[in-house]
């Protein structure tokens, strides 16, 4: 009996004995070990020559995955660029990961695409928390970012080397939906915002614009029940509500409004004000307000609509013309036209030196100049309505 | 001989004591599979040695390296786990959650201070601890069912949490800054791995000590009978309360692995379904086995880094794997050659039997139950 | 004082929904001791045949619900007879284990067969919102818990007053009793899983509209608060499931309403420590501590 018992302490010493061993190994193998991760090397930047490759990380599934029509406009728009002979004899290539919204799983992806899939440069990216994660492995290897998918303040207002904003900045924004707040005399205003970057920006640049919100309550975007913030608002008899968040939970809060039979003006951004919350909130969405930097979509007088409309349909006929395609066209767009403007061999210094030329490029959703000391994305922003189905466009 | 249903009842009826009293090795060497010991051995040895040599093989390709650490992690949090539920008879569907402690906790000391690596580490496992402290406190006069009740929303309550405070970043999370001993820096692949793999061995090490002592025999007997065990002199709220902070320190080392693997901690990391991954690994790997968790935990990451295409795959494969070891194969994966050679042992004395139309006694029962008992009391 | 008595009607609807899922898991623990963590995703199961009926098939709403709450009953004995029937003679932990296991299957299951992307379900009574001065609750969340009463109601007529029910009870009760006088455990063990699973399916396919879309794991919170809702009023109670259930709904949308809608699971969480601390055996419960 005391024998087995030694017995299974003894049997303690196999894994003991292979801590140590690991202990070892580690000092022995450690350092050299590292020399293996994958560093950005000349030869693996992407760039062969046949293919310019980029990288996407955007939610294709979840509650963020309509966002996920933005690899469409990305691929329409390459598309089309390949088939009139492509840049510096070269074909566009597109490898966009699912990112499910989240940014651990978007730091993974971007590790895949720079480590093992070596892409040229990232296009498109979706999303202000999962950008922050993209940056964090982007930076470091020197790889830039075109069209991040948001107006977050970290972005837009600050300069980032390898950042090449596309959006409107959030602040912008926001002051373009307290200024009109203000101009429709609405007396009490409430404020419904996304508890992160995105949220946060937003409402910081309502509070610029010289707007006093009466209420401002956060929420977090996997929220779906907004019973309580409609009764909030209800009790506090607002005249009007700054709606800042993303469609799913636009449209729960708004059917919550039609739920307490309430009907303030409402404001939103431009993230959640589309098409399909005519069918989800049937109630509350029509007679709605939101910004838009990218013109409604059925104005095809406009030249570029009518570029997009006609380049979606022919390369992408299955995927919707939606607002969320014209911004990954609108990023693509200006991805390209860095490359084209490259004066030399394309490395992804001599790209980052083409994007800071460009000057007044008219893109779907506006004109964007870059500098070496400014990377701020589409400037002017405008008002639309929802009314009878469409995104239309107020005067004045 | 074949399962039959009787034999499922049998075999089903006291899950948790036979598998843990079928665990002795080699300690009952009159079989017919004589030479077993050696073969445990030996196959401990090829383990350990082709663990040691995978970066050298592997070493330079990212993703792989970032799936062995990752199974590493979970292994170590398998271990934790099994050490309440197989030898405390504990449930608890809320691992997940003691993992996030102790990633945040990495994460945000190592982003505002500047300990050494080691320090960070220890931090993780005793703040870690503390909460399964904690919990373990009010858990001590419950019954099963209301504990796994308790630790799922213990699972669910710790990511919403993380997700409010700003003191964890929020929706964004926190960076993990890098970590570095000399010249080793830890957030690089294939120091990390040894480092994971360091730290599973310590685990190991540590809770089969721990088994073997007094300590141990009184956790056994909190698991055969919690009535019974008070009469034996047992302070079973102590033994709850003890292997809830033990499983709960383990965990947190292995969560700061998980985050220099991520280099990200953030809340999403840390939902239900990770929980019901390290419940499944532990059931699926063995219960009460001293490899069984391990085993389970790469097992189960292989299964689910192939399934990731087919949503919900990797799911329906966990749950019919932990259905079918609690039906059919009680002693989970690392029992699975055992009864692979008794199937053939039975085929073969089958074949025997039609082809020499002799009779032969039966193949020995390898680990007959009242012998198993016997034994293990000694 | 409105937005206190708007808040209690609007957490009517949800706590209609935890109420009816916490009688679910109350049906299958009193006759076999196990809390059924499988419950949810057997429910979402059911939730998922009403949106199969009614959207792919094309049937009538009132049909496709009648059909799938059947088949939910059926999945809920099959449930019983396949899996957990076998594991009745070891200890209780290997139920509740097993559950877990079908928990996991299931909702991968679901997954595979009906994807992740999320499927509307339509209110059962839509039209124009009840208003009562400044106060509102919509159609569907008054029927919600009127549903939940009533339904509470008749279980309680069926158990207390009827022979079927005396039968159940004598099972709950003391099973090898109830055996020797001729009823059959196997069958009222059956019949309460096959119960509770389509109880726990009416609940799933009521809460999806409020739930942003019917997924494979939308039915993972809900659990949690009845769960809560269950440990609250006694796990083996009904009448505890229903008030628990209630109360569980009001005071989470008041927290929500008067403070922040943002630490819903952490209030719950807290809460379910606080009653296993307090008073384990819940407000109707019993035989909750460990004694020897």
């Amino acid at each position: 009996m005391y024998a087995f018992r030694v017995w299974r302490l003894r049997r303690s010493w196999v894994p003991a004995g292979m801590a140590l061993a690991t202990v070892l190994s580690v000092a022995a193998c450690g350092s050299s070990g590292s020399s293996s991760s994958g560093s950005s090397s000349a030869t693996a930047n992407g760039v062969t020559s046949s293919t310019i490759t980029f990288g996407q990380t955007v939610p294709k599934t979840g509650p963020a995955a309509l966002y996920g029509e933005s690899t469409a406009g990305v691929q329409a728009y390459f598309d089309f660029v390949n088939a009139h002979g492509g840049v510096k004899g070269r074909k566009l290539k597109l490898i966009s990961l699912n990112d499910q919204y989240e940014p651990p799983v978007a730091l993974q992806d971007t590790k895949t695409l720079v480590f093992t899939d070596h892409v040229f440069a990232e296009v498109a990216v979706n999303g202000s928390a999962t950008t922050e994660a993209n940056i964090t492995v982007l930076d470091p290897n020197n790889v830039p970012l075109v069209g991040p998918q948001t107006g977050a303040t970290i972005f837009a207002g600050t300069f980032r080397k390898n950042l090449y904003n596309v959006w409107p900045a959030y602040l912008v924004e926001g002051r373009l939906l307290g200024a009109f707040a203000q101009q429709q005399h609405l007396a009490k205003v409430g404020v419904l915002y996304q508890n992160d970057d995105f949220g946060k920006s937003l409402l910081q640049g309502v509070k610029n614009s010289g707007l006093k919100p009466a209420m401002a309550i956060p929420y977090d975007p996997t929220q779906t029940d907004f019973s309580a913030q409609a009764a909030q608002f209800k009790s506090a008899k607002v005249n009007a509500v700054i709606i800042l968040a993303i469609p799913v939970p636009t449209t729960d809060f708004l059917n919550a409004l039609a739920a307490v039979n309430f009907k303030p003006v409402r404001i939103m951004s431009q993230v959640s004000a589309i098409p399909q919350q005519f069918q989800t909130a049937p109630q509350d969405f029509p007679g709605s307000f939101s910004g838009a930097f990218i013109p409604p979509l059925q104005e095809t007088s406009d030249p570029q609509v009518k570029a997009f409309l006609s380049g979606m349909s022919t390369y992408q006929p299955g995927k919707p013309p939606s607002v969320f395609a014209a911004w990954g066209w609108t990023e693509a767009q200006v991805a390209v036209a860095g490359l084209k403007a490259i004066k030399g061999t394309i490395t992804r210094d001599s790209y980052e030196a083409a994007l800071n030329s460009l000057s007044n490029l008219a893109t779907l959703g506006g004109a964007i100049s870059y500098s070496s000391t400014s990377h701020t994305g589409i400037k002017h922003m405008f008002i639309v309505e929802a009314k009878n189905g469409q995104r239309v466009r107020m005067t004045g | 001989m074949r399962p039959g249903t009787r034999e499922v009842d049998r075999l089903s009826k006291s899950l948790l004591r036979r598998a843990a009293d079928r665990a002795g090795p080699g300690s009952r060497p009159a079989s017919w599979l004589a030479g077993r010991r050696i073969a445990r051995l030996g196959t401990s040895a090829v383990v350990v040695i082709a663990a040691l040599l995978f970066p050298q093989f592997e070493g330079g390709n990212i993703p792989v390296m970032f799936l062995a650490t990752t199974a590493l992690t979970y292994g170590l949090v398998a271990i934790a786990l099994n050490l309440l539920m197989g030898f405390g008879g504990q449930i608890s569907i809320g691992h997940g959650g003691f993992l996030a402690v102790g990633a945040f906790t990495t994460a945000i000391v190592a982003t505002h201070y500047h300990f050494p690596p080691i320090v960070v580490l220890l931090l993780a496992g005793l703040v870690t601890g503390l909460v399964g402290f904690l919990l373990g406190l009010p858990a001590g006069r419950l019954r099963s069912h209301y504990l796994a009740v308790a630790t799922l929303g213990f699972g669910v309550a710790v990511p919403e949490l993380a997700l409010n405070m700003s003191l964890t970043g929020g929706f964004t999370g926190v960076i993990m800054p890098p970590q570095q001993v000399g010249s080793i820096q830890f957030n690089t692949p294939v120091p990390l791995y040894y480092l994971a793999l360091a730290l599973v061995a310590t685990g190991m090490a540590a809770v089969i000590s721990l088994l073997a002592s007094p300590t141990g025999r009184r956790f056994r007997a909190v698991r055969d009978s919690e009535e019974i065990a008070p009469a034996l002199g047992v302070n079973v709220p102590l033994v709850k309360l003890t292997l809830f902070s033990l499983s709960a320190f383990f965990t947190g080392l292995a969560g700061y692995v998980f985050a220099l693997n991520n280099s990200i901690v953030e809340y999403s990391q840390f939902d239900f379904s990770l929980s019901l991954f390290f419940f499944a690994a532990v059931i699926v790997g063995g219960l009460a086995s001293t490899w069984g968790p391990l085993v389970g935990a790469i097992a189960l990451v292989i299964v689910q880094q192939q399934t990731t295409s087919l949503g919900g795959l990797s799911e329906t494969i966990l749950g019919a794997a932990v259905v079918l070891v609690l039906l059919v194969v009680p002693g989970g994966l690392v029992a699975l050659p055992r009864l692979v050679l008794r199937l053939a042992a039975w085929v073969w004395w089958m074949a025997q039997r039609v082809l020499r139309r002799r009779t032969l006694p039966p193949p020995q029962d390898p680990v007959p139950a009242e012998r198993a008992m016997g034994a293990s009391e000694g | 004082m409105t937005l206190f008595l708007q808040l209690v009607l609007s957490g009517l609807g949800w706590g209609g929904i935890y109420a009816l899922a916490a009688l679910g898991l109350t049906l299958i623990y009193k006759t076999s001791n196990v809390v059924n963590f499988a419950n949810g995703a057997l429910a979402t199961v059911v939730s998922m045949l009403v949106w199969t009926l009614h959207t792919s098939v094309g049937m009538p709403i009132a049909l496709s619900w009648l059909l799938a709450v059947a088949a939910g009953a059926l999945l809920g004995a099959l449930t019983d007879v396949m899996f957990m029937r076998r594991l009745r003679s070891a200890a209780i932990i290997v139920s509740i284990v097993m559950t877990l296991g079908l928990l996991l299957l299931f909702e991968g299951l679901t997954g595979v067969i009906w994807g992740f992307e999320p499927k509307a379900v339509p209110l059962v009574l839509n039209g124009p919102v009840i208003t009562y001065g400044s106060l509102a609750i919509s159609r569907n969340n008054l029927f919600i818990a009127g549903l939940t009463v009533v339904l509470g109601l008749v279980l309680y007529v069926f158990y207390e007053h009827t022979r079927p029910g005396l039968a159940v009870r004598a099972v709950a009760e003391d099973p090898e009793v109830a055996m020797l006088m001729g009823i059959s455990r196997r069958r009222v063990v059956t019949a309460s899983w096959a119960a509770g699973v389509a109880i726990a399916g009416a609940a799933a396919t009521l809460a999806v509209p409020a739930s942003g879309g019917l997924t494979p794991t939308f039915m993972e919170s809900i659990a949690v608060y009845a769960f809560a809702a269950s440990v609250l009023g006694g796990f083996g109670s009904l009448l505890g499931a229903v008030v628990g259930g209630f109360l569980i709904g009001i005071v989470t949308n008041l927290v929500a309403g008067y403070w922040s809608n943002n630490l819903q699971l952490t209030l719950v969480f807290a809460l379910i420590v606080a009653v296993l601390y307090i008073r384990p055996e819940g407000l109707f419960g019993r035989r909750a501590r460990v004694r020897v």
